[in-house]
């Protein structure tokens, strides 16, 4: 999916704190930062804390943290979720593309200008698409079998193609599955009637056919939706992957249910966690896109244990957890990334 | 019966809650001191909150034998299993799962609604439907499933975790399974239709899935309702935006959410689907709001938050208004 705005972190972290006083319960929340200024300070720290502490602690008998934690059902402390700081490097500037040095290099970039290409994908003669994402050099955290001569592959919401044109690579016979216009992505409802007079043309797969071209090669590109994915439109597949999709989706596991019908051997779910919600390992917590006044094409950003559970529900036998990394990509914010197998 | 009184209030970026019992907060609230000091009203979160316990339902209402009507409708509404507590006259209601009677006032239903078209979403016995019906709604529809096989559940993991815990759950089976009776399979409705009858209401039942609710398949309404459902929806949002869809004033959002989650301060779910209650997801009020929001809803008002006690157990309940735009609503 094309991401061109910030979607991550996506509001203010909030420090809440409860004090009890006799019969009054009193709850402070403030925004993570100024809270963090505000407990170091001197102040805080040799005047208000000790009396917050000994007035709730007096009362309750539960020292100062007495902010609900303490019924053994495996969250982590509310301590930890606001300590959390993302670290927010920068954005990088796409890479300008290279001086064309040959007239074979001059001709690719010719074709492949003009358009805002979402995956780094190399062309050869020393170029490459000035994608959004780059997936080339964090290859081996998908833990992809390097020989797949004979493999029968779906790449799900292929976009721009870099999974499907490296599984070729391989040897793998690929289908890439897309939907036709940005107007069939998973967005709410109410978003249509403007996506429809903005007279905007939100056709996908502009660049896979140019990429496909310039490669010669072979993939197969279908108009599916993940959730129409079944053996009987598709057939069946030794692997399917799917990276960087579940989030954008609304019902992430009825996808995960349509991708079980179609694998036979395993299926590739890498995709983005929610580091902060990892804090709470026993829950399958999960974040509901984002609030505030911007839009996100973000559903849910789950935590690690949600990934598991939908799995699990989707019928996959075992999950395995493959790596955890940030992706390469020119947004401004990090973005977390897990990789799991899961097996029909 | 305890009542504890909630206050929020802004106060240079930071949010304080305070909670106290009632009797104290209406101590508190009547001192000069706290008159003069009193924070100014905020919107949104300012909503005065009440929590209150209410007790469970279930049994049915002692008859009175002297009264010939009270006994006819005693014997009419027996073999039933009933999900609402619906008050049928002559000292009789039905005896429940639920009981919302005590906490009617909550829910921010208009008091007039004389004229307008009306639609209970999940209607199950149709308790809200006759309320709506009571305030003088001309149109009422209520729409359910006719058969458990159409619940929104995931089955695989029910049916998993029944096979392979057996024993262990079995508490949890006859809980599920007293749910499933509850239905009706053999005369889908029965508890409204019974209850309909009795009250010589109007209200129609109509075999709709909630994700089929649309203009064309129902028409338009100046209210749409769901209580106590979305938690039973692995997409929520779809629902909400088919609510959306047939909205022409508002639409009341009155479910259960997670006081834990809702600390977290974002819109942050817990996903449930794995257990045997058929309960998909916990919710904090940011995630339910953020949902109304991005269906079009605006504003989206708090109307209250309680806490309910029932024969399911007891949890914290919100009431959300979402109102529709006047250029939604032109358009």
């Amino acid at each position: 999916m094309p991401k061109q705005t910030s979607t991550w972190p996506t509001e203010p972290l909030k420090r809440e704190r409860k004090v009890r006083l006799g019969s009054l319960e009193v709850g402070l929340a403030m925004d993570a930062g100024p809270a963090e200024r505000l407990r170091n300070s001197l102040p805080y720290r040799y005047v208000v804390r000790p009396a917050l502490s000994r007035l709730s602690g007096a009362r309750n008998g539960n020292g100062h943290n007495g902010n609900g934690n303490g019924n053994g059902n495996g969250h982590a402390s509310g301590e930890d979720i606001s300590v959390y700081k993302a670290g927010r490097p920068a954005a990088k500037p796409i890479a300008p593309l290279t001086e064309p040095t040959t007239p074979e290099a001059r001709a690719l970039i010719e074709k492949i200008s003009g358009y805002q290409w979402y995956h780094t994908i190399d062309l050869g003669h020393g170029v490459a698409t000035p994608g959004y994402v780059d997936h080339r050099a964090q290859l081996p955290f998908y833990h992809l079998p390097e020989d797949m001569t004979g493999m029968r592959v779906l790449d799900v919401a292929t976009f721009d193609g870099f999974w499907a044109f490296e599984f070729e690579r391989r040897g793998a016979e690929v289908t890439a599955i897309d939907v036709a216009s940005m107007r069939d992505i998973d967005i709410p409802t109410n978003w249509l009637d403007e996506f429809d007079k903005s007279g905007v043309n939100h056709e996908m797969g502009v660049g896979f056919k140019i990429a496909k071209e310039i490669k010669g090669s072979n993939v197969r590109r279908e108009i599916c939706s993940v959730y129409d994915a079944s053996p009987e439109r598709l057939g069946m597949f030794d692997m399917v992957f799917t990276s960087d999709l579940l989030i954008h989706l609304r019902d992430p596991l009825r996808a995960m249910e349509a991708i079980w019908t179609v694998t036979k051997g395993f299926a590739v779910f890498a995709d983005v966690y929610h580091p902060e919600l990892e804090a709470f390992t026993g829950n399958a917590l999960a974040q509901f896109a984002r609030a505030g006044s911007g839009r996100s094409d973000v559903w849910w950003r789950p935590n690690t244990t949600t990934y598991r559970v939908w799995a699990q529900l989707a019928r996959f036998s075992r999950m395995e957890e493959k790596s955890r990394f940030v992706l390469q990509a020119h947004f401004q914010d990090p973005i977390p990334k897990v990789v799991f197998h899961a097996y029909r | 019966m305890a009542v504890t009184r909630k206050k929020d209030f802004n106060f240079a970026g930071i949010r304080v809650e305070v909670s106290a019992d009632a009797t104290r907060a209406e101590r508190i609230q009547r001192s000069r001191l706290y008159r003069m000091l009193r924070p100014a009203r905020q919107d949104g979160g300012g909503a005065p909150v009440l929590v209150r316990e209410s007790a469970a339902g279930g049994a049915a209402s002692p008859v009175s034998t002297a009264d010939p009507e009270a006994q006819a409708i005693a014997e009419r509404i027996a073999g039933i299993g009933w999900y609402h507590t619906i008050d049928l006259g002559h000292g009789i209601a039905t005896p429940g799962f639920i009981d919302n009677r005590s906490s009617v006032p909550l829910f921010g239903i208009p008091d007039d609604l004389t004229g307008k078209r009306c639609l209970d979403i999940g209607t199950y016995d149709g308790f809200w439907a006759f309320e709506m019906e009571r305030r003088g709604a001309s149109e009422i529809i209520g729409i359910d499933v006719d058969s458990p096989i159409e619940h929104d559940i995931p089955r695989l993991a029910r049916l998993k975790a029944m096979r392979e815990r057996g024993e262990a759950h079995d508490k949890h089976r006859q809980v599920w399974n007293d749910q499933l009776a509850n239905i009706g399979i053999e005369y889908p409705g029965q508890g409204f239709q019974t209850a309909k009858q009795l009250l010589g209401s109007k209200a129609q039942r109509e075999a709709v899935n909630v994700y089929d609710v649309s203009p064309e398949r129902l028409g338009m309404f100046d209210l749409v309702m769901i209580s106590q459902l979305l938690l039973r929806l692995r997409d929520p949002q779809t629902v909400i935006e088919n609510m959306f869809s047939v909205a022409r004033e508002c639409a009341i959002i009155a479910e259960p959410y997670d006081p834990e989650l809702e600390q977290l301060g974002r819109p942050v779910s817990e996903f449930t689907g794995t257990t045997l209650m058929g309960i998909w997801w916990r919710h904090s009020i940011k995630s339910m709001r953020r949902m109304m929001e991005i269906a079009g809803f605006d504003p989206v008002e708090e109307v209250a938050r309680f806490e309910v006690e029932n024969r399911a157990g007891r949890f914290h309940k919100v009431v959300l208004k979402g109102h529709v735009p006047a250029a939604a609503r032109e358009g």
